[in-house]
């Protein structure tokens, strides 16, 4: 699938009357934007960003990140970290941008840099700091209707947790894009590299896996 | 053989997206329908965790951190390989012209020191020698600078390459010396 951002960036620079950034990205501003970059497509988007205009990068990151930082918070489990690591896949995504052939969604591809930048993380930082039941037994309201129930369905989210991140990376990337993201299997394969049948594969394994490792617990 | 659905049969009868034949098998299969049923279940009990909202005021905060480091990346000197490849490219190619003009000399140590002629090198031109072509070929796009530091030999080097000769090549690089001052 091609998003079409070789044919935006003609569109963009015809409209514009601007031909010499094209050749040479960041090298002149645009004194005269013609275009409304709030309501500009993915493509589009790209190709202004290539022709020099900051604020096409903006409007990319206030269009995707949330869906990246939830993508960070699923691998580290904190705030804090999560929006260190969504800085720092936006970063990366801006380096990159130049090369990004538009053979995927900007969505995919941006999926692909934070799963990337998640998976470096989560191998640099082991052991995994983990939130233990006990700690999310604490944050349980105790005014709830049924406050034992709410203790044992948290400490069964907390080992849930756990068992997510200890599944084989590829297993654990598939089953948080495909659970908490919502991607399409051809997403999920465009943005690990693959199949769409070892996608479906992998998610299966994964959720295999989990109910092994749980029914232990 | 068995006919149990694949892997990713699983995940298409997840998905409601699995082919008739094979959902006639899923109908008849108690094993694979246990197996999916456990699938399911385990999908909607990750499903259920929720990871917790950050605050509205977070996000403009978070874009404009972002904005801030790739200013940052944008006015940073370019990396060592970016910002120095004109010169490495300069200086390998310094270096492979300097091992090939060295290995298509005559080598001395093969020849007796005494059966030298002495006026070997020294005679013959070196526009006539092809290995000149491909050195010039290679060198003509490169500045001075950047291969300056490459070919100029350090303090001392020439005294240790001295000590490492043997006595028959010393005698021989004594010869040549005196032939190339005139004695």
């Amino acid at each position: 699938m091609r998003s079409g951002v070789g044919a935006a960036a003609l569109a963009w620079t015809v409209a514009s009357g601007h031909t010499s950034s094209m050749v040479k990205p960041h090298s002149t501003r645009v004194t005269e934007p013609e275009i409304d970059l709030s309501t500009a497509d993915e493509a589009t988007l790209v190709a202004a960003f290539r022709a020099g205009r900051a604020e096409a990068f903006d409007e990319i990151v206030t269009r995707h990140r949330k869906q990246i930082y939830q993508l960070c918070y699923r691998f580290v489990r904190n705030h804090e970290d999560a929006s260190d690591l969504a800085q720092d896949v936006f970063v990366r995504a801006f380096k990159g941008l130049q090369r990004f052939k538009g053979d995927s969604s900007l969505t995919t591809w941006l999926y692909r840099v934070g799963v990337n930048a998640c998976l470096n993380r989560v191998a640099a930082k082991k052991p995994l700091v983990l939130e233990a039941p006990m700690e999310a037994a604490e944050r349980v309201d105790p005014t709830a209707v049924d406050p034992l129930q709410a203790v044992l369905q948290h400490e069964r989210a907390a080992a849930v947790r756990e068992a997510i991140a200890r599944l084989p990376p590829k297993q654990r990337a598939t089953l948080v894009l495909r659970i908490y993201q919502e991607c399409s299997h051809e997403e999920i394969a465009a943005a690990l590299g693959g199949t769409v049948g070892a996608a479906k594969a992998n998610l299966f394994h994964a959720l295999g896996n989990l109910r092994r490792a749980l029914s232990r617990t | 053989m068995t006919n149990h659905l694949r892997p990713d049969e699983f995940v298409d009868a997840m998905d409601g997206a699995l082919s008739r034949a094979r959902g006639a098998h899923l109908e008849n299969c108690a094993e694979c329908r246990a197996e999916l049923d456990g699938l399911v279940s385990m999908q909607h009990e990750a499903h259920a965790d929720d990871a917790p909202e950050p605050s509205p005021l977070f996000w403009d905060h978070f874009s404009t951190r972002v904005r801030e480091a790739t200013a940052r990346e944008k006015s940073a000197p370019e990396s060592w390989w970016r910002a120095g490849w004109q010169p490495i490219a300069a200086l390998t190619v310094a270096a492979a012209a300097v091992v090939l003009m060295l290995q298509m000399r005559p080598t001395p140590s093969v020849v007796s020191p005494a059966m030298v002629p002495v006026t070997s090198t020294a005679e013959a031109g070196v526009e006539d020698d092809g290995s000149w072509d491909i050195v010039m070929g290679l060198a003509s796009g490169i500045a001075w600078d950047d291969i300056r530091d490459a070919v100029t030999p350090a303090a001392g080097a020439a005294d240790a390459a001295i000590e490492e000769l043997t006595g028959a090549q010393r005698e021989a690089l004594v010869r040549l010396l005196k032939q190339e001052i005139g004695e």
